[in-house]
């Protein structure tokens, strides 16, 4: 006979019988305190990071100043010859661009530059977020969390090759949100970012 | 590495300390297979240290609760669906009533034989005792939806003891 009440309080009983194995909970405790200690980064590392840092944005600077300077006629050019104008601002040197794209390796390090350009381009007729938020990071604008605190340069790479190689996909159907990002142009650009890949950018959804 | 809800701030162990086994059920609700449901349990939990290696934190403890449902309910859905997509030997036991290890009885093994969204919110109402519109977004649906799983899930349990007796 169907006692609705007493087989719920049975299955109450009987689920708390279900339960993980002691050696999963304390493999789970050490998986934490390994996750833990990736964090801390030896002290010498932290000096040698601000180091490399240093250099890399002494390098980046004289790049961007020099690039700046030689592509001036060529950008003329190209607008005279109907490139579209909205383009233009993505010529400008990308800040997650490797230190050794200095002097000898400049020419490898535009073809690469260009082919993303395309890509962009190709993506998007029209401004798009994507697009947007893409251009305004390689510009080097301020990343911030959503507690207002600057991002540090990995946590920015890891944006960036997540924005690099997303595309446009329909509104998923269940995420769960993993972090937002605010990157602080003329214009503040909102990036919600949820587990699984998918990135959401003033409404519309990329993975 | 602390985890911040509100004015507490707790350990990452002490966090699997308490919450392991409500995910461990979930899990296994939903996954009926251990070794998929521990898996569910350990992704869950190193989503929610890079959540909190982030920067973000929670209200409370009611939000932090919350956050590892729905994480652990998601990725459930993705196990789920690599599974059946790959083929692989886990499929073999994706689905089935897989009797669970510890001796469980004759309501626990009712409910495995129901569909999986009908375990999954049976668990969190009556024994994670949430409301429907909790589950609602754990479960990523609308609360009538949720209504009308248990409400279809309470009629099966029904149907199926008196076809047994």
């Amino acid at each position: 006979m169907w006692d609705e009440k007493k087989f719920f309080e049975d299955y109450v009983e009987e689920s708390e019988k279900i339960k993980p194995d002691d050696r999963f909970v304390e493999q789970l405790k050490n998986m934490a305190a390994q996750e833990e200690r990736k964090k801390k980064p030896i002290p010498m590392m932290k000096y040698a990071a601000i180091a490399a840092s240093f250099v890399l944005c002494i390098g980046l600077g004289g790049v961007v100043w020099h690039n700046q300077s030689k592509t001036a006629e060529d950008k003329n050019a190209e607008i005279s010859m109907g490139i579209q104008a909205g383009n233009s601002s993505l010529e400008e040197e990308g800040q997650f661009s490797d230190g050794e794209q200095a002097s000898d390796e400049k020419s490898a390090s535009d073809e690469e530059q260009t082919s993303e350009e395309q890509q962009f381009s190709e993506k998007s007729g029209e401004r798009e977020p994507l697009t947007d938020a893409l251009n305004s990071m390689k510009q080097g604008v301020t990343v911030r969390d959503e507690a207002g605190n600057e991002v540090s340069q990995s946590e920015q790479e890891e944006l960036w090759n997540l924005l690099k190689n997303a595309e446009e996909t329909e509104q998923p159907e269940d995420v769960v949100k993993e972090a937002s990002y605010f990157l602080e142009g003329e214009q503040t650009i909102e990036v919600t970012v949820y587990v699984d890949g998918f990135v959401q950018i003033d409404g519309n959804w990329y993975r | 590495m602390e985890i911040i809800c509100g004015n507490r701030r707790y350990q990452a162990e002490e966090v699997i300390e308490q919450y392991s086994e409500m995910l461990f059920r979930l899990a296994m609700a939903r996954m009926q297979h251990k070794e998929n449901a521990e898996e569910v349990v350990q992704d869950t939990f190193l989503r929610l240290i890079t959540y909190v290696k982030k920067g973000n934190m929670f209200n409370d403890d009611e939000h932090l609760k919350a956050w590892l449902l729905t994480v652990a309910v998601n990725r459930g859905k993705s196990i789920l669906t690599m599974a059946w997509n790959k083929r692989t030997e886990g499929m073999d036991n994706v689905g089935e009533v897989a009797a669970p290890e510890a001796e469980t009885g004759y309501a626990y093994e009712y409910v495995s034989r129901l569909p999986e969204k009908y375990r999954v919110a049976i668990d969190l109402f009556y024994y994670e005792e949430l409301s429907t519109e909790q589950i609602a977004q754990i479960m990523k649906t609308k609360p009538a939806t949720v209504r009308s799983y248990l409400h279809r899930g309470r009629e099966k349990l029904k149907e199926m003891m008196e076809a047994d007796a």
